[in-house]
């Protein structure tokens, strides 16, 4: 079920081609998405974190993605329609299975989880959604970033089943690139290497 | 929706069940990760020769999807053969017959809905052996390839099962051990 990110109504995404295309070239300096989301680095000049406190930052690095790209769904599909509706609810549904899972590993690390930002401010990131081309545009970009941050996060972790736990989530989301191209009429698997770029 | 009781038996009545039995968890079995890379490469080597082979038993859009999985699993294999070789290794030989992949001259022989369902099972396998790959590998630099193919292997994946008229994506995480 679709449910609004709060205080947010679908036509509140729509502002103009220009900010697309402004969020939409942020999306390719990772240092930039991952601040945009809400999951940047913290203070220096503390002790050396514990192996448990790093793969829990950087858990919480992807969760904020996550985060968004929930928000994503929740902002876009009314404006979809069809196979691409139900495909949206479906994706929305996973997203919140790995938000769901990368809290729980950030707890048991003793960490606190990333929460979601507030629906202004996504508001104020996200790009105009006038219909459902904007969307499964957006939606690619967001997923490519998601899988992006899973990329670059597997190999710092040092927990081996959190690695196998990322590497089945970033699967997914790969996968949900993978249908949204081809619901964009595009190549479906484009690059024989995934790395969200 | 995961590959069901009765596909499963469908696909080893053509024969392709060996190649989800043969060796589960192959690569988390293998004890390091010189292993761990030589399964890798003997997985692609086999998915290069499968699609080479299923290709031209498809027509249209399945037969340029087929060639086109063929190319990237190919790019896979030699990067991997190219890191097994860096750190002293040696690529296992290409398969040079049907024969030699488990389940796949049965495949050939059951028609499209049997070739495309011997492909989901050989990219289920391929994803799950990379998750384990990802739990076993230490060396980032491996993981960081692992990170990026596992992704390639899901989209075969969800290309296939949509092709399948299936689900593409039918849950939140692929890889794990049925």
């Amino acid at each position: 079920m679709i449910r609004p990110v709060a205080g947010l109504a679908p036509a509140q995404y729509v502002r103009s081609r220009r900010d697309f295309l402004r969020v939409a070239g942020a999306l390719a300096a990772p240092g930039a998405l991952l601040a945009a989301c809400g999951g940047g680095d913290e203070g220096t000049g503390s002790p050396a974190p514990s192996p448990a406190e790093t793969d829990a930052r950087i858990l919480n690095r992807v969760l904020s993605l996550e985060h968004a790209a929930i928000a994503a769904y929740t902002a876009g599909a009314p404006l979809l329609r069809g196979r691409a509706l139900t495909r949206a609810r479906r994706f929305l549904d996973q997203e919140r299975e790995h938000a769901g899972t990368l809290s729980r590993a950030v707890r048991d690390l003793g960490g606190t989880p990333n929460e979601p930002k507030s629906g202004e401010e996504y508001r104020r990131e996200f790009p105009l959604l006038r219909d459902q081309a904007d969307v499964l545009r957006f939606a690619v970009d967001l997923e490519n970033r998601v899988v992006r941050g899973y990329v670059e996060a597997l190999p710092k972790i040092s927990s081996p089943g959190l690695r196998q736990t990322v590497a089945g989530i970033l699967a997914v989301d790969a996968e949900h690139v993978s249908v949204l191209l081809g619901e964009q009429g595009r190549q479906p698997v484009p690059l024989a290497f995934v790395t969200g770029t | 929706m995961r590959t069901t009781r009765r596909e499963l038996a469908a696909v080893a009545a053509a024969g392709a069940l060996p190649l989800l039995v043969d060796t589960p968890g192959a690569l988390a079995a293998t004890r390091s990760e010189m292993q761990v890379l030589r399964a890798a490469v003997d997985l692609e080597q086999r998915a290069v020769f499968a699609y080479g082979a299923a290709a031209p038993r498809l027509s249209g859009n399945d037969a340029r999807l087929f060639r086109h999985f063929q190319g990237q699993e190919e790019h896979h294999a030699a990067a991997l053969s190219n890191a097994l070789r860096n750190r002293g290794g040696h690529p296992p030989p290409r398969p040079r017959s049907a024969r030699e992949v488990p389940g796949l001259t049965r495949a050939l022989s059951g028609g499209r809905p049997v070739i495309l369902r011997y492909a989901v099972a050989l990219e289920e396998r391929a994803v799950a052996a990379y998750s384990d790959a990802a739990r076993n590998f230490r060396d980032p630099r491996l993981l960081a390839l692992v990170a990026r193919i596992i992704g390639s292997e899901g989209q075969h994946l969800a290309v296939v099962r949509e092709a399948l008229g299936r689900d593409p994506v039918p849950s939140a995480s692929e890889g794990s051990r049925r």
